[in-house]
């Protein structure tokens, strides 16, 4: 096959043209390449330059887990040494994000901050050693214990709601 | 750490594993599929030893990883007579030139391969069941220096572990390897099994067709949207797809060119598949069942025996390893798979078929057009070729979807819309390569180079 010829060069225009369509023309949505394309590779490209100026290991963990990686962080950096907190349900945690709660599983928590003194919710049978309770509302999120302003068994039954 | 220095010399000993196992082998290879299918087999290799040097309780360690890489590199060498002829046609004038569309098309996957590798190596790993799992393990092993770590023996994850930290474990050692090389979120070692996939493929394609065929049929595959997601994602599938389908083509590649020595190259292969995702022992088991016939056809059926005996050996050892000798002897906890069994059931057998067919095959988002072009080509070559050829791919094909339908019918924690969509990952590089084969396309391949050449048909 020679390197350059008149047909070679058609057919480069023509493999042009093919890989302009795939990856730019849309047509209503069916084409799928195109969409894929723009999601995975283009989006990227796009924002290479502003996101590699976020040089910050943090920052990029938080670009992508967002409350998942921010709650876990606020729970043990306000634990205290005697605390065992109990991961609430993630229906619970699901009511106040916007994405899945996955740091209410105790090996997302982990992955995410290391190894603490917690306890899954559906852990039965530790779940009475919990002495520390996480509360969430709207834009809050907070440690509970026993003898303060929450009440426990009213938080155990919001936990429970929706399970 | 800074690690480019040793991801550098993990890379050149990976490589050198690996050609020189081919070399030893005896396999007759294209030089251009030397370079992706040897650092495959050496990778597969090197997370093998580095395994080994955890069951011996050896320390895992960046000195633990280059001794090994060191190890996995000199010992094919002890058959030097052979591994010095490969070298030696290995440094021979190369005779391949790249034509303009060559070029255009290398442009376009270049930079997607440059995303790719970019991506892996700026997000931190985002899949649920690879924080749950693979890497929760691989970070704690970087930390401990073994896999029998405080993940299995935790108190806040007793009886939380589930399935994901059980998986097979090549994803999980490569994690391990590239974290403990420095890079934060190890996965990198994604992108750089996509490309040897990637570029394995390309290389299989332009000796099918034409290279404007070869060359558009690559684009397809590359950009289809689930291979393109999982080019950055660290999961197993994908790294079970590069060897998986590997594997076959290997196998099709040897009977195809009276290669018999190629055969055995396909077992590591194979192997590999079974390191990285479990229920791959079953879908091995019917692949290889499958092409006995090929084998016995191309040479004799003491070859297609010796084959599947070996091939069964050494894949059923390298499961073993992980799913008896590790979980049995190491680990102080253990998968509930047993009681994920639930035993075969026509209807529920039916329903994952339905599922597979309605939910993830017909899904254009996840293939884009791999399916319709794999189905629009089969039928127009046997209405106008009276052929379903090329067979040993198509064979394949259909031995994933048997034995993935089997997984999921069998299994509880087997997903059809998860763990069935990921299985299918292998089957993709099969479709296009199989299009390829086909006289349909041959035909066209013929007529394109007569044009090219200006020759008249």
């Amino acid at each position: 096959m020679p390197i350059f010829s008149l047909r070679g060069l058609i057919l480069a225009i023509i493999m042009v043209v093919v890989l302009t369509l795939l990856v730019s023309a849309e047509f209503g949505g069916i084409n799928t390449y195109s969409t894929a394309y723009r999601a995975r590779i283009g989006l990227y490209g796009d924002k290479l330059d502003s996101l590699n100026k976020v040089r910050s290991w943090k920052d990029r963990m938080f670009m992508r887990h967002v409350a998942n990686i921010e709650i876990p962080t606020y729970i043990v950096n306000h634990m205290r040494p005697s605390d065992t907190v109990l991961l609430p349900p993630m229906s619970y945690g699901n009511r106040y994000m916007k994405t899945n709660a996955i740091w209410t599983d105790p090996r997302i928590f982990t992955w995410m901050v290391g190894f603490h003194t917690i306890v899954a919710w559906n852990d039965t049978a530790r779940r009475h050693s919990a002495n520390a309770f996480v509360v969430l509302n709207e834009n809050q999120i907070w440690i509970t214990r026993h003898g303060g302003a929450t009440n426990i068994d009213s938080l155990l039954t919001e936990y429970g709601k929706g399970l | 750490m800074n690690p480019t220095l040793p991801f550098v010399m993990t890379l050149i000993l990976q490589l050198i594993c690996g050609m020189a196992t081919i070399g030893a082998l005896r396999v007759h290879m294209q030089r251009s599929l030397v370079m992706p299918v040897a650092l495959l087999v050496g990778m597969f290799l090197h997370t093998l030893a580095f395994f080994v040097c955890d069951l011996v309780h050896i320390p895992l360690s960046v000195q633990t990883l280059l001794i090994c890489g060191l190890l996995i590199a000199t010992v094919p060498h002890i058959w030097w007579k052979s591994v010095s002829q490969f070298y030696s046609q290995l440094l021979t004038k190369p005779t391949w030139t790249l034509t303009l569309y060559d070029v255009v098309t290398l442009g376009v996957v270049g930079y997607v391969a440059f995303i790719a590798v970019w991506a892996s190596w700026y997000w931190p790993v985002t899949p649920f069941d690879a924080m749950a799992g693979i890497d929760l393990v691989a970070k704690q092993t970087v930390e401990e220096g073994t896999i029998v770590n405080r993940v299995f023996t935790d108190v806040s994850l007793a009886g939380q572990l589930s399935n994901q930290p059980f998986y097979a474990p090549f994803a999980m050692l490569l994690q391990v390897m590239y974290r403990m090389i420095g890079f934060l979120n190890g996965q990198i070692w994604v992108s750089i099994v996509s490309i040897c996939l990637g570029w394995t493929i390309w290389i299989l394609l332009r000796r099918l067709v034409h290279p404007f065929i070869a060359d558009v049929l690559w684009v397809l595959y590359v950009l289809t949207p689930e291979m393109l997601g999982y080019s950055y994602i660290v999961q197993t599938d994908m790294l079970n797809a590069a060897y998986f389908s590997t594997a076959a083509l290997l196998i099709w590649y040897a009977v195809a060119n009276d290669q018999r020595q190629t055969l055995w190259l396909s077992t590591i292969f194979l192997a590999g598949a079974c390191w990285s995702r479990s229920e791959s022992i079953l879908l091995v088991a019917i692949g290889v069942a499958a092409s006995l016939v090929f084998i016995a056809k191309a040479w004799n059926w003491k070859t297609a025996i010796s084959y599947s005996a070996i091939t069964g050996l050494v894949c059923f050892l390298v499961f073993a390893l992980w799913h008896l000798l590790f979980f049995n002897v190491y680990l102080p906890v253990h998968p509930s798979t047993s009681e994920q069994l639930i035993g075969f059931d026509v209807g529920r057998f039916a329903n994952v078929v339905s599922e597979t067919f309605t939910n993830v095959v017909a899904t254009t988002g996840l293939w884009a057009g791999s399916f319709l072009i794999f189905a629009s080509v089969f039928v127009i070559n046997l209405a106008m070729k009276r052929s379903i050829k090329p067979l040993l791919p198509l064979v394949w094909i259909v031995c994933v979807f048997v034995g993935l339908w089997i997984v999921g019918t069998i299994f509880s924690a087997a997903i059809v819309e998860q763990t069935l969509r990921r299985g299918i990952f292998k089957v993709i590089p099969l479709l296009f390569v199989y299009v390829a084969g086909t006289e349909l396309m041959q035909h066209a391949s013929r007529r394109l180079t007569q044009w090219e050449a200006g020759r008249p048909s």
